[in-house]
């Protein structure tokens, strides 16, 4: 939610301005003319964003070069994962698709990491990013897709699960953890 | 003023050519292929709703059902939900009751957050292309139907996006209340 100079909440749905109070730990703010969720004050430390987006970035690095899955066809070993795919909607002339795949399913989701990362520093610049960026990184369909490619695979082929895939997904799911943690915080009191 | 009606109408002249391409889109993206596989002594090509059939007839009813709500019922309610807020905005936005308004905000609420998991059978197809890749016996390859379906679940995105929830209210009286905890 825009929070601005003088403390005041703005309902992104409605418009409504509220009087920002503030909240205990798992306590939720909603506006009072629509009901949407202006706030909730995570539980746990205020560093907890930032925990996440780290464990997220570094399970990122084996999502991307760590195969994703075994697929074995008359004596025929193949590995794929994420970037594989990318690789060869390119090879079949969609370079648009190739990017829209890289940029929803990687590149998005570690701008995403990277702008949580430095949330404990730079909040406002990190809100933005993050607000620009969370309707773009979908990495928990990319996981909900390859769920589905992999079921449909084993019914007809032999298929391996490496160790790839589950980073992509613990990466999904702190990234997730992260940006929910992750809350704008009021402009500090000047202390005495 | 956010409150005139001119106003209301233009605001809402973006969204609702992005949602009209996002249907268009819709049309090849249902008619063309998707998908070409040639596996287990079989060629097929596929298009959304063939790969879900086909998902159902080979008793994977679980995923065709996930598959179905992705690619057919979240598309289509999304620009559905999309017409009626535009309509909503665009015609009673003065008479709306609270409570309607309240409604229709939640309705744009939910239409935002489906929206990504249509992206399901583009990131299926994406997958499957990278690999598949055993030459002649076994392969997989994306087909132009892909492309177009990528396009309207963006355009329908943008769509969503370039909607202002506020013009539902734009007539309403404000409140004036600390938010409720």
């Amino acid at each position: 939610m825009p929070l601005s100079s003088d403390n005041m909440l703005t309902c992104r749905l409605c418009g409504q301005d509220h009087q920002a109070v503030p909240l205990s730990a798992g306590e939720t703010a909603r506006c009072v003319r629509c009901g949407a969720r202006l706030e909730t004050e995570p539980r746990g430390h205020r560093c907890t964003a930032v925990a996440f987006a780290l464990a997220g970035l570094a399970f990122a690095a084996p999502a991307a070069w760590v195969p994703f899955i075994t697929v074995e066809k008359l004596g025929n070993v193949r590995t794929g994962n994420f970037i594989d795919g990318v690789i060869q909607l390119n090879a079949h002339d969609m370079p648009f698709l190739a990017a829209w795949v890289l940029i929803c399913g990687g590149i998005a989701p570690l701008l995403l990491l990277g702008s949580l990362l430095i949330s404990r520093r730079h909040p406002l610049p990190a809100k933005r990013l993050g607000d620009a960026l969370v309707h773009w990184s979908m990495p928990e369909v990319y996981v909900l897709a390859v769920f589905v490619a992999l079921t449909r695979l084993g019914s007809i082929v032999e298929v391996e699960t490496n160790a790839g895939f589950w980073s992509y997904c613990a990466m999904s799911v702190a990234l997730l953890l992260a940006w929910r943690a992750f809350r704008l915080q009021p402009p500090p009191e000047p202390s005495a | 003023m956010m409150n005139s009606r001119a106003q209301v109408s233009a605001n809402l002249h973006r969204p609702a050519a992005l949602a009209l391409a996002a249907a268009l889109m819709l049309i090849p993206a249902n008619l063309l292929p998707i998908l070409d596989t040639r596996m287990a002594g079989k060629a097929r090509i596929d298009t959304i709703w063939s790969g879900i059939v086909e998902l159902y007839e080979t008793g994977l009813w679980p995923l065709a059902v996930i598959v179905f709500i992705a690619s057919l019922v979240i598309p289509i309610f999304k620009l559905v939900g999309l017409a009626f807020l535009f309509f909503a905005a665009h015609r009673d936005a003065a008479d709306l009751s609270d409570s309607a308004r309240r409604t229709l905000t939640r309705l744009y609420a939910f239409l935002d957050v489906i929206g990504r998991w249509s992206m399901l059978d583009v990131f299926l197809v994406a997958f499957l292309t990278g690999i598949v890749r055993f030459g002649a016996p076994a392969m997989v390859a994306p087909r132009i139907g892909v492309v177009a379906f990528a396009a309207a679940v963006v355009l329908t995105i943008l769509a969503t996006r370039a909607f202002d929830p506020r013009l539902l209210w734009a007539t309403a009286s404000t409140a004036s209340a600390p938010p409720s905890a």
